[in-house]
């Protein structure tokens, strides 16, 4: 039997609650039932049930695996860049030298920019005429000619990585940064005095006490990056050729552009079962880090 | 005590979900409408914004409320907009999306209220692509389509005295300009993954003497449809074409060709007043030549596909009659002809007024041609779709990934998969 103070929690919990079931549960049964019909976008009026239909057909399109390959490549990518970089900027964070406040109050700017304004940023960056990476490479000698960044097959989906990975990986580094201020200075101390060196020292003390941390941080940023679509969006839009068509951007193009919403709420429930899965080892991951 | 206030202050924090409900009163006897435009060079939103106002100061009895959003939101706002409880009064239709958006029942017909000087005085292009099924559902609000736009300065400079005449003869310019190093890429068109593409290559299909659809409405494009594709991609493999332009929309372009690093492009009727602008252009008036694009030798002399958009009135408005109104009134003569600069009005009588060609004589001449030969594109209800299919493929080819005649087949048998 529920204690009274337990009772009393759950009372106080209940608008929450409430509001969540509204505004997250609601839409996700809805979108489940509309995922067993063939609605179209203007037709909601009418739909047929067809089952798993949707379902097993978004399993077996080409365009929709491809675009699957696109979101895995691109989190592979960003996420260990991501957590290499932002890793070793926490760790030269850490080191005290003059100006550090600074930088590490600098290091938060890029993960504040909010995501269209960094993709608009680094098309600009990219313009093919007047862009500054063009230029930069150039003068440096790097390039014979300018290229186009974003309208090159082969380039355009490294570039947009290149961006997001340009604003994320200061979460990374944060997170890190954060977590070594609790690494008790007398461990690096006692490991010097036996004779470990930086290598050592960083591979036996250093990373051991990151890895819960980082482990939460990589989870956190895979999420983030599987269900990529606005800086994608605002970049490319899904080109050049379906090349960086990620699967969030699928399902809009499905849903909308095509107006096939039944079919588009399979897609989306595909990628939310894939999402869950990540979560699932968010959450151990985190009861680890508990323990 | 402290409890009670913990449970008040948790139920204050639900009020703002009743408090977003509520919505400023209008006086009752003021008739609200919404309309929906697109952010465009012309008519631009500043232009909208006044012909309303001026609209509202005749109506004091109509409210307003203009939003706009690119081109490429257009559609999908409108339909979300259509498929909830907030539908638009009125909206801008591209010439594409006149058959989804009636088989879909959005459009009121409006061909009983029509007044007898727009049916006569408005161009007769303007109503074939407002007119489904025999009811007019829709405003020409503009006519328009790609025109062919080229620098005759860099022309004379490579012993060029006149316009091509036919698209052979302005690769053959093409490939001198770039000989005598007069310009590095002569060509620069809007190839980028978007609609842009498709009105390039169908422009260029249309050269060729193709068509996207039989009469049948049988997707052909095999042997004409490989033609224009082999064109753009032998354009880009001779280093004719900009290779920017893959991810070029149609303000890139235009941008290109007035810093002078183009000779010719493909863009839309706003752009003539722009490239001479000294504002947003380096060029000079006498270097900017605009003509309706030469067709292939021994196939037609001229081609043009119409890139044209009109007003609506969508049928969830509760206003039917006020939006009608509204409408007319943005796409009267008098609006028109005063909101000109940039683009040209509807009316057949505008091409006849000194005040309306003034300047622009060559762009006016070039319209009255291209109206009256220009073609359309697939007319079809998944029109969206069968365009995205169409245009990944071409980029395919452009990129050298498939060779035209595979990638046009690809996507012929995509499409007739839908």
């Amino acid at each position: 039997m529920a204690s009274r103070g337990t009772r009393w929690y759950t009372l106080l919990l209940a608008p929450m609650i409430l509001v969540m079931g509204a505004v997250i549960g609601w839409p996700l049964i809805q979108t489940f039932v509309l995922s067993l019909t063939d609605t179209q976008l203007m037709d909601v009026s009418a739909p047929s049930f067809v089952g798993f239909e949707n379902f097993i057909k978004g399993l077996g399109n080409q365009g929709f695996l491809d675009a699957l390959k696109v979101s895995g490549l691109f989190a592979l990518v960003v996420v260990s860049s991501e957590m290499i970089l932002g890793t070793g900027v926490a760790l030269l964070l850490n080191e005290p030298f003059r100006g550090r406040n600074l930088v590490r109050a600098l290091l938060i700017l890029p993960w504040a920019v909010p995501t269209t304004v960094n993709a608009i940023m680094w098309r600009l960056i990219y313009n093919p005429e007047y862009g500054a990476l063009n230029s930069l490479l150039f003068q440096l000698g790097f390039l014979d000619s300018y290229i186009s960044w974003l309208g090159s097959a082969d380039k355009a989906l490294w570039s947009v990585m290149f961006a997001d990975v340009w604003k994320n990986f200061s979460l990374v580094a944060m997170i890190a940064l954060a977590s070594l201020q609790t690494l008790p200075d007398s461990q690096i101390e006692a490991a010097k005095i036996d004779g470990a060196g930086a290598w050592q020292r960083f591979r036996y003390i250093t990373l051991p006490h990151l890895i819960p941390s980082l482990q939460v941080a990589l989870v956190l940023r895979i999420i983030e990056a599987v269900k990529v679509f606005d800086i994608i969006y605002v970049m490319t839009k899904g080109g050049p050729a379906n090349k960086t068509r990620s699967a969030s951007i699928f399902v809009y193009q499905e849903a909308f552009t095509n107006s096939r919403m039944g079919s588009g709420a399979a897609y989306a429930i595909i990628m939310v079962s894939l999402i869950m899965i990540l979560i699932a080892f968010y959450i151990r991951g985190l009861s680890r880090k508990e323990k | 005590m402290k409890k009670g206030i913990a449970l008040l202050l948790c139920l204050a924090c639900l009020l703002p979900m009743f408090a977003a409900g509520t919505k400023e009163s209008a006086p009752s006897d003021v008739i609200e409408l919404r309309f929906l435009g697109m952010a465009q060079a012309a008519y631009s939103e500043q232009n909208v914004n006044d012909m309303t106002a001026d609209f509202m100061k005749a109506h004091p009895n109509i409210k307003v409320y203009t939003e706009f959003v690119p081109y490429e939101e257009l559609r999908n706002k409108t339909l979300l907009a259509y498929g909830s409880n907030n539908s638009y009064d009125a909206v801008l239709v591209d010439d594409i999306w006149f058959t989804e958006y009636d088989s879909k029942g959005m459009l009121v017909d409006i061909t009983a209220n029509i007044p007898k000087a727009y049916k006569d005085g408005v161009l007769a292009g303007g109503w074939n692509f407002t007119t489904k099924k025999g009811k007019i559902v829709g405003l020409p609000w503009f006519l328009d389509t790609m025109y062919l736009f080229y620098n005759p300065t860099m022309l004379k400079a490579a012993g060029y005295a006149a316009a091509p005449k036919s698209v052979e003869e302005m690769v053959e310019m093409g490939r001198a300009l770039k000989a005598k190093k007069i310009v590095e890429y002569p060509f620069v068109f809007s190839l980028a993954q978007a609609e842009a593409l498709i009105c390039v290559y169908s422009n260029f299909l249309e050269a060729f003497g193709g068509s996207f659809q039989d009469a049948q409405g049988n997707y052909i494009l095999d042997t004409s449809g490989v033609q224009a594709l082999e064109f753009l991609v032998s354009l880009k493999n001779e280093g004719l074409l900009n290779p920017n332009s893959l991810e070029y929309l149609e303000e890139d372009v235009r941008r290109v060709f007035s810093t002078g690093d183009a000779a010719f492009t493909l863009n839309w009727g706003y752009m003539h007043a722009l490239a001479s602008d000294p504002a947003e252009s380096k060029l000079k008036k006498e270097d900017v030549g605009v003509m309706v694009l030469p067709g292939a030798k021994g196939v037609k002399d001229s081609a043009a596909m119409s890139g044209s958009m009109g007003l609506s009135v969508l049928s969830k408005s509760k206003n039917p009659n006020e939006a009608l109104q509204y409408i007319l009134y943005l796409s009267s003569k008098e609006v028109q002809d005063t909101y000109s600069n940039l683009q040209l009005p509807v009316w057949t009588a505008s091409y006849d007024d000194p005040s309306i060609q003034a300047g622009r004589e060559d762009l006016v001449a070039a319209a009255k041609k291209a109206f009256s030969i220009m073609n359309v594109r697939p007319s079809v209800p998944n029109y969206q779709e069968v365009s995205a299919i169409f245009q990944q493929h071409i980029q395919t080819a452009l990129y050298g990934e498939k060779t035209p005649k595979q990638a046009l087949t690809d996507a012929v048998q995509k499409v007739k998969a839908l």
